[in-house]
């Protein structure tokens, strides 16, 4: 089967994962040129191996994975950019702003240990657009959440890729940075640039994004938040029975049956009735 | 001023010194790409598994280098295979093939009494010992690793800020960390007449942790790093000369003799800008006392 041409990235019969374990089974899936799609799942999922899938950082054991109509290989793919869980990255590294959004093109970049004038100009100009003005210069644990995140967004765009990967962006930020980065994001969809976004945040998901994928191993559903949000589709994606809360096309998922609500509620009306 | 050249007028210590430097500059360039990729027991762990490749080299009478080579790549390559493995870290990888490898040195060594195998020059290091072909060995891994570090900056340094973004980046990260530690193993082999094969692990680890302490640039740790090692196969080869010590005692001490100064240096400059801080009255300042 070959992918469709309007497919932004696309997986046929993929199985993935590291020396000794696979992670994702026969996974056929593709996601359309231009789409921006929050990837949702439990621990373990598989969400981050999809991602390094793609990077060409998880080993392919079957199937075929393509970008922009190209295959994957162990190289990645050179359309797609990536920004990585904040969480992983070594803060304490020695390297500055600049240098760190330099990186996004250490392949392309000629064989010296230095970057031409025209290299930083432009890595000074994606800082500046996205709103990074001024610190090239500082390193980077200087930053705070919400810069961090725009940096690596720099690096990826210093790339000119046309598909985005975003590992866990909204885990460890304040309400505030999410905002912040969803409005980057969703100028970045608008300009045309296929998303994959990978969070743990269910309705995070279905407020903000278009689309959604439930992944389980493999892909469970894909669709519209509110086609995909049903109690059947979340159950077996997370093993676990979850109330679906519709008002329109707006969808919330809580659990079932509250467990510390309604009694913390009693022990406050009762003063001094701890049970 | 004596103490200087009069070690000079002998040839073998010539040839040590620029031996020392150069093993000293090498293995301080290395050292940064070792600590930063948190992988400092490789170096222990190489140098170890060349004790083996030497003893059985030697009992087949190939001499110590083609065995060093052998047992250092085989070792390079398994840890690499082993430590992919889902569920082992690099350092039970490193521990497991590098000791069996140092293990097999010693019953090697023990069984067949080889001739010509001088076990604490190779445990220890040994000035006296450096000849033409350890110097040129030493020329070698300094212009590969020079070559190298020219050319391949750039993915270097983004592998070892982080792999997966560099792969994305289109960096092959998978060979780039082999080469690393290729790299490691052929260093630590020309290190090993110098420097012992007990102390080599020494020299790519301090000079970059004493970089690490004074910069938060990479190019500048880069640079502080080689001369460190530089300064201290410099200090060490004379000291070995003058106090009569193994080399690669002297040389590792002059390293860490560095570091502890540079440690309590970062220290007292750190507690007196909190004190300036503090009697300027900023965020630092302590609490007045509540009323």
């Amino acid at each position: 089967m070959l992918a469709s041409p309007d497919a932004g990235v696309s997986f046929e019969a993929v199985s993935t994962g590291y020396d000794g374990a696979t992670v994702l089974r026969d996974l056929t899936w593709s996601i359309p040129r231009g789409a921006l799609v929050g990837l949702v799942g439990p621990s373990g999922a598989g969400k981050t191996t999809l991602v390094r899938t793609l990077t060409g950082a998880a080993t392919l054991h079957a199937g075929r994975v393509q970008v922009l109509g190209q295959d994957v290989g162990r190289r990645g793919s050179p359309h797609v950019g990536l920004v990585p869980q904040l969480g992983g990255v070594d803060w304490d590294f020695p390297i500055q702003v600049r240098h760190a959004v330099l990186l996004g093109i250490a392949a392309s970049s000629a064989r010296v240990p230095w970057f031409s004038r025209a290299e930083r100009r432009r890595a000074d100009e994606l800082l500046e657009r996205l709103g990074l003005a001024g610190t090239g210069d500082r390193h980077i644990r200087e930053l705070s959440g919400g810069q961090r995140q725009r940096m690596f967004l720099a690096r990826a765009m210093l790339r000119r890729c046309e598909v985005l990967l975003l590992d866990e962006p909204t885990s460890g930020v304040d309400l505030a940075t999410r905002h912040d980065i969803l409005h980057l994001i969703a100028e970045l969809w608008h300009d045309g640039m296929t998303v994959l976004i990978t969070t743990h945040d269910l309705n995070w998901v279905a407020a903000q994004l278009p689309r959604i994928a439930l992944l389980d191993g493999t892909i469970v559903a894909d669709g519209p938040p509110h086609e995909v949000l049903t109690e059947e589709l979340v159950e077996r994606t997370y093993g676990a029975r979850m109330r679906i809360i519709r008002d329109g096309d707006q969808v919330v998922v809580t659990d079932e049956h509250p467990v510390l609500g309604p009694r913390r509620a009693d022990q406050v009306a009762e003063p001094g009735g701890v049970a | 001023m004596s103490l200087l050249t009069e070690p000079l007028a002998y040839a073998f210590f010539t040839r040590a010194l620029l031996a020392a430097l150069l093993v000293g500059a090498t293995c301080g360039a290395l050292s940064t790409f070792v600590v930063l990729r948190r992988m400092s027991y490789i170096g222990h762990g190489l140098a170890h598994s060349v004790l083996g490749g030497v003893a059985v080299g030697a009992a087949l009478g190939y001499g110590i280098y083609p065995g060093a080579v052998v047992a250092t790549l085989v070792s390079a390559l398994l840890i690499d295979r082993v430590a992919r493995r889902r569920g082992l870290h690099a350092d039970a990888a490193i521990g497991v093939v590098t000791t069996a490898m140092f293990a097999i040195g010693i019953v090697a060594v023990s069984v067949t009494r080889t001739p010509g195998v001088n076990t604490e020059a190779i445990l220890f290091g040994n000035v006296l010992g450096v000849t033409a072909t350890d110097l040129w060995l030493a020329v070698g891994a300094a212009v590969v690793l020079a070559a190298v570090l020219f050319t391949a900056y750039k993915p270097l340094l983004a592998v070892t800020f982080d792999p997966d973004a560099a792969a994305t980046s289109g960096v092959r990260a998978d060979v780039i960390e082999v080469a690393i530690t290729l790299l490691t193993a052929g260093v630590v082999i020309a290190s090993v007449r110098v420097l012992g094969v007990l102390l080599v692990a020494a020299a790519v680890v301090i000079p970059a942790s004493l970089a690490r302490l004074v910069t938060d640039s990479f190019p500048v740790m880069l640079i502080t790093s080689t001369l460190v090692g530089l300064a201290s196969g410099a200090i060490g080869l004379y000291a070995s000369f003058h106090l009569d010590v193994p080399s690669g005692a002297s040389i590792v001490l002059a390293a860490s003799a560095l570091f502890a100064v540079t440690l309590v240096a970062t220290a007292l400059q750190g507690r007196g800008e909190v004190r300036r801080a503090r009697s300027a009255g900023g965020a630092l300042a302590p609490r007045a006392p509540s009323p």
